[in-house]
């Protein structure tokens, strides 16, 4: 018993996920192009010159990822039968990797190095036995940690070399490969493009006329390009009351959507009769699974001021998602959003403060904890939005109006809630160097430090000018009008990024 | 002498005041510094004080104002983000410096090439820019240059390959510029896969599903029954039109039982709802040309005299692309599935133009010839007398006809079905003079050629010994099926195809599946000859054919 609660103890630190079934690991699964969703697994195998789908299921099929403070491991134990009637076979793989984090905290960016730590594999297709020798695998990535989201893009070099019945001969595959993702609260998307070039050495025996084996060397080169992508998202979707005596009408749900794509390109010798012929095998296989969406119904608004408002929909949304919060029955839709209550929104709708806590659990193990004191004269540390506030500072989402000074009660201009946004997502480096002009018919309006945010803000499809291209940059925003900004921000997270990672890299 | 000595004095004064001896006004006099940042210190005895050198030389050790602000190119930074040696500009008020801003950027307005993004679907292709329909509805012109570089699929295409209805990425150089440095297109999933039609039974919002029965797929002219799928999914945020209004997701379990029109493509492998209609009142089937177009009243008419009106949810369909629906014009083709009921005028659906050509745009400049080959140089041939294909039909010319040929030009022998090269067919026997005992003894005589151009420059040509026909019939259509018949060789099965009519001067859409023979065919894809065993299913093609036989199929 003794022993046991450490043990458990440590565990419970090591946050151990079986893949099938969990969101927490949005990417396609090993480098093979493969999809999986909770219950099976599906890929494509070209090892012997002839595209050949696998498949597994249940217990055949498992995804292991572990995670601790700096490293993470994912490893995969796959068993799976060939699909094809024509080459009958089974595929047993077995396969660790290890990803190593080092943070760079002073520029908010993390490099990760991923290389194998065991590999194990054996297809059986036909007659022929093929048995991994070797694999050397390099992946790096670099990954930027903005407030809202995370950006990661990397690069992949391997090679896989199998036996072929021991001593007939090898297949060598080379792979490179590049990598983008991202990862914030709404949605992850990981999209890979990787370049097989397979070249196979080979004996063949053969029997003649006069039924004598003759053996003969055969060697063959074809190529596989392989797009595949992994995304999840979770949207808000609105389910109507179905009976009329009720104390609601109907309320959102956030569901959480995942699915893989891949798409297999190949250029391959057509074999007959054991031999390459001059001809080419071309062709395209696309593999697609989903994810069993998760629903979860979230609490309903009952709001009196808010029926029949054109931004009824974003503030009853933001209300379900706890952005909004208390439990008044008044929303005020057109009185002035404060830099307070939009400061603690913007952090609490792109779940900014779980990465906050979770550092803060790591680091404050003092028994003598040092008394709080707010960065800021107008800001009390008792104050409901001290912790969001001094989060968005932390963060360098939002700064003071003057030294010391926050003004949590002002007004907020269209300007600050632009520039609030744009720093959340990490984009200021988009700007053009200084020296520009927006396309703003108010452009001479707008403040310096506001320019840059503006400029990405509209690029990025954030924001418009009304009907005469106008900003109005210091417009004090309502706090309706502030509501549909927020959800547009956020559908930006879950819907515009996955479009840009996804759909826009794929079909393009 | 007094009045002299105080002149003296005056003078002197004068003489050595600092403009007399040329010295700098002081910049607390002006009220402005200007030249270089030695170093901006910080310390709590004397505060902050920053030490300029001005472009004189004279240095000044300037005290900061607690509140001053402090900028690099216009943007605000933090003191400490100024480097020594910077080129500043301050402000003094009260022998305080009150603003200090410093200059940094090399280039203004600079921004990384191809980092401009504009992304939408081509709604209009002129001769050198194209308009799009941006994500918010905006419509938005850019220029081409010979230089745009077109990717399709991340291949390199000519832009005489894009059509209206493309779903594109634009890129720039420049903030400032409207000329498009390189366009990424949409690969085949652009395409529409199927037009249905159906019974809505329910939808599954949470896995984006639409839930169907009595399904029909809308093939060779009419609703045909397809194998049972009770489930298709949709898009995210599919707009489903009913009665020329979009009807929210939420509301749209309120139109179970509805007949549901729904157009489907190929995305992600999975099939999916791309457009979607409900139908409101009966349907009717028109198959004409359009007489006019009248956009202020949205309503078109047909050379029946039929008026139907347009609206925001009819689905337009052309090249195998959805189309805005300012892409119909008069003159065009068109079958059109309406909505309506007796007399009055109907709702427009569906519009599928009928209408197709070897040229998709204004930036298309290929043509089809067919003629016997005169003379053959190293770099060019003559035809006598040759036909060229305009409109569809085959014009006869009696002069000759110069064409470029060069190593990147296509050449096959049909008779032989090989490729040969240009040089090969310099050297053959396929322009013979007539006069030559070798001519006569072994009956040689002129081939006869297919040729494919871009402006007068041969992309693909077949050559043939004799003339078998022109092919006077020419159908476009979708490949349902290759094969390689023992008989006869490769033959295809086309669906949804129409023939050109010269009688009526209009495409006819036929009602049952075609079988083509391409054996002795030259078939061209993005200006390169191909085989037939390269064809797929699903593309579409322009043929030009003496009934089962083609001569010419290209690929659109």
């Amino acid at each position: 018993m003794k022993k046991i609660v450490p043990v458990v103890t440590l565990l419970s630190f090591l946050f151990s996920f079986v893949l099938c079934g969990t969101y927490a690991y949005a990417a396609p699964p090993d480098f093979g192009g493969g999809v999986n969703n909770e219950y099976e697994y599906e890929e494509v195998v070209f090892v012997n010159g002839v595209p050949i789908k696998f498949t597994g299921s249940g217990k055949n099929v498992s995804i292991k990822v572990t995670e601790k403070e700096d490293s993470r491991t994912v490893a995969y134990r796959l068993k799976l039968t060939s699909t094809d009637p024509d080459y009958p076979g089974e595929l047993n793989r077995s396969v660790t990797y290890k990803t190593t984090l080092s943070k760079h905290s002073d520029k908010g960016q993390t490099t990760a190095q991923m290389e194998v730590e065991k590999f194990s594999e054996k297809i059986q297709i036909g007659s022929d036995r093929y048995e991994l020798s070797d694999y050397q695998f390099s992946r790096s990535d670099i990954i930027d940690n903005r407030p809202a989201s995370d950006y990661y893009s990397g690069s992949l070099k391997a090679r896989k070399t199998y036996v072929i019945n021991k001593n007939q001969g090898k297949v060598t595959m080379d792979i490179s490969g590049a990598m983008v993702g991202y990862e914030n609260f709404w949605g992850k998307t990981e999209t890979q493009q990787l370049e097989y070039v397979i070249s196979c050495e080979r004996i063949v025996s053969q029997e003649d006329e006069e039924g004598e084996e003759t053996t003969s060397d055969v060697a063959w080169q074809g190529t596989v390009s392989i797009m595949a992508t992994d995304s999840m998202t979770k949207t808000l979707k609105y389910a109507g009351n179905q009976v009329n005596l009720s104390s609601f009408s109907g309320g959102h749900s956030r569901i959480t959507n995942q699915s893989m794509y891949s798409r297999y390109d190949y250029n391959l010798p057509r074999i007959i009769n054991g031999q390459a012929s001059q001809s080419r095998l071309r062709g395209t296989i696309e593999l697609n699974l989903e994810m069993s969406p998760r629903i979860e119904r979230l609490v309903v608004p009952k709001f009196r001021d808010v029926a029949g408002h054109w931004a009824q929909d974003d503030i009853e949304k933001l209300y379900s998602l706890d952005v909004f919060e208390g439990t008044p029955a008044f929303f005020a839709p057109d009185a002035p959003m404060t830099r307070a209550e939009f400061t603690k929104a913007i952090v609490k709708g792109a779940n900014m403060r779980a990465s906050m806590e979770e550092q803060t659990r790591k680091t404050t193990r003092s028994r003598t904890k040092m008394p709080e004191v707010s960065p800021f004269l107008d800001v009390s540390v008792s104050s409901p939005y001290y912790e969001y506030i001094k989060d968005g500072v932390e963060k360098g989402i939002i700064s003071g109006i003057a030294d010391k000074k926050f003004g949590p009660e002002d007004s907020l201009t269209r300007a600050q809630a632009i520039t609030i946004m744009i720093r959340a997502l990490g984009f200021e480096n988009m700007a053009p160097t200084p020296g520009y002009r927006t396309t703003f018919v108010d452009d001479q309006a707008i403040p310096n430090w506001a320019i840059d945010s503006v400029y990405v803000a509209r690029e990025i499809g954030l924001i418009s000018g009304d009907a005469s291209n106008r900003l109005n940059p210091n417009q004090v925003l309502t706090r309706a009008e502030a509501a549909s900004m927020l959800v547009r921000f956020l559908n930006f997270l879950e819907q515009d990024l996955q479009k840009d990672y996804r759909e826009d890299l794929v079909l393009y | 002498m007094l009045r002299k000595t105080v002149w003296g004095v005056i003078l002197a004064i004068l003489l050595c005041s600092p403009v007399a001896l040329g010295a700098e006004a002081s910049p607390f006099v002006q009220g402005y510094i200007e030249g270089y940042l030695i170093r901006i210190n910080n310390t709590e005895e004397a505060g902050r004080t920053a030490e300029i050198e001005t472009y004189e030389g004279q240095r000044y050790v300037l005290t900061v104002h607690p509140q001053a602000r402090f900028m690099i190119d216009d943007r605000l930074v933090n003191w400490s983000d100024l480097y020594s040696g910077m080129e500043v500009y301050g402000t003094i008020q009260g022998r305080q410096l009150h603003t200090l801003e410093g200059y940094s950027t090399a280039q203004l307005g600079f921004i990384n090439p191809g980092s401009k993004v504009r992304k939408g679907v081509i709604t209009k292709i002129n001769s050198d820019s194209l308009e799009i329909r941006s994500q918010d509805g905006s419509r938005l012109t850019y220029r081409l240059l010979p230089g745009t570089i077109v990717l399709r699929q991340g291949q390199s295409v000519s832009a005489g390959t894009l059509y209206t209805g493309d779903r594109v990425k634009l890129f720039f150089d420049d903030i400032n510029t409207d000329v498009i440095s390189r366009i990424e297109v949409q690969g085949d999933s652009i395409q529409v896969k199927d037009i249905y039609r159906g019974r809505m039974t329910s939808v599954d919002a949470y896995s984006n599903r639409l839930l169907v029965d009595n399904l029909e797929r809308f093939y060779n002219g009419r609703w045909q029954d397809t194998p049972p799928n009770y489930s298709l999914t949709y898009t995210r945020g599919l707009p489903l039109y009913y009665g020329g209004q979009v009807i929210p997701e939420r509301n749209w379990t309120y139109l179970r039982g509805k007949t549901v029109y729904l157009i489907s493509k190929n995305l992600l492998g999975r099939e999916t709802v791309d457009r979607a209609i409900v139908k409101s009142q009966y349907e009717s089937g028109y198959t004409d040309k359009i007489d006019s177009i009248n956009w202020f009243a949205e309503s078109l008419e047909l050379k029946s005299h039929r008026n139907l009106r347009l609206n925001e949810g009819t689905i337009v369909i052309k090249n195998g692309r959805l189309q805005d629906r300012y892409v119909l014009s008069p003159g065009d083709d068109v079958y059109i599935v309406a909505d309506g009921s007796g007399s009055s005028a109907a709702m427009a659906n569906i519009v599928y133009i009928l209408n197709e050509d070897i040229n998709n745009s204004a930036m298309g400049q290929h043509f089809l010839y067919c003629g016997t080959i005169d003379q053959i140089f190293e770099d060019r041939i003559w035809l006598d007398r040759y036909h060229m294909l305009n409109q569809h039909e085959w014009e006869r010319y009696t002069e000759d006809k110069e064409l470029y040929y060069d190593m990147d030009s296509d050449f096959y022998n049909l008779e032989t079905q090989t490729l040969i090269s240009g040089e090969e067919l310099y050297a053959g026997d396929y322009v013979v003079d007539e006069r030559e005992d070798r001519a006569r003894d072994l009956n040689l005589e002129d081939w006869f050629a297919w040729i494919y151009t871009e402006g007068d420059r041969i992309a693909a040509m077949a050559v043939q010994k004799e003339f078998e026909g022109r092919g006077d019939r020419i159908t476009t259509g979708r490949v349902t099926g290759i094969v390689d018949d023992n008989l006869v060789g490769w033959t295809l099965t086309l669906g949804d195809s129409r023939d050109w009519s010269s009688r009526r001067e209009a495409w006819v859409p036929k009602s049952t599946d075609l079988r083509i023979n391409v054996a002795k065919a030259m078939i061209v894809r993005n200006g390169e000859i191909i085989t037939a065993d390269q064809l797929k299913p699903g593309e579409r093609l322009y043929i030009v054919r003496s009934d089962f036989r083609a001569h010419v199929v290209i690929v659109l």
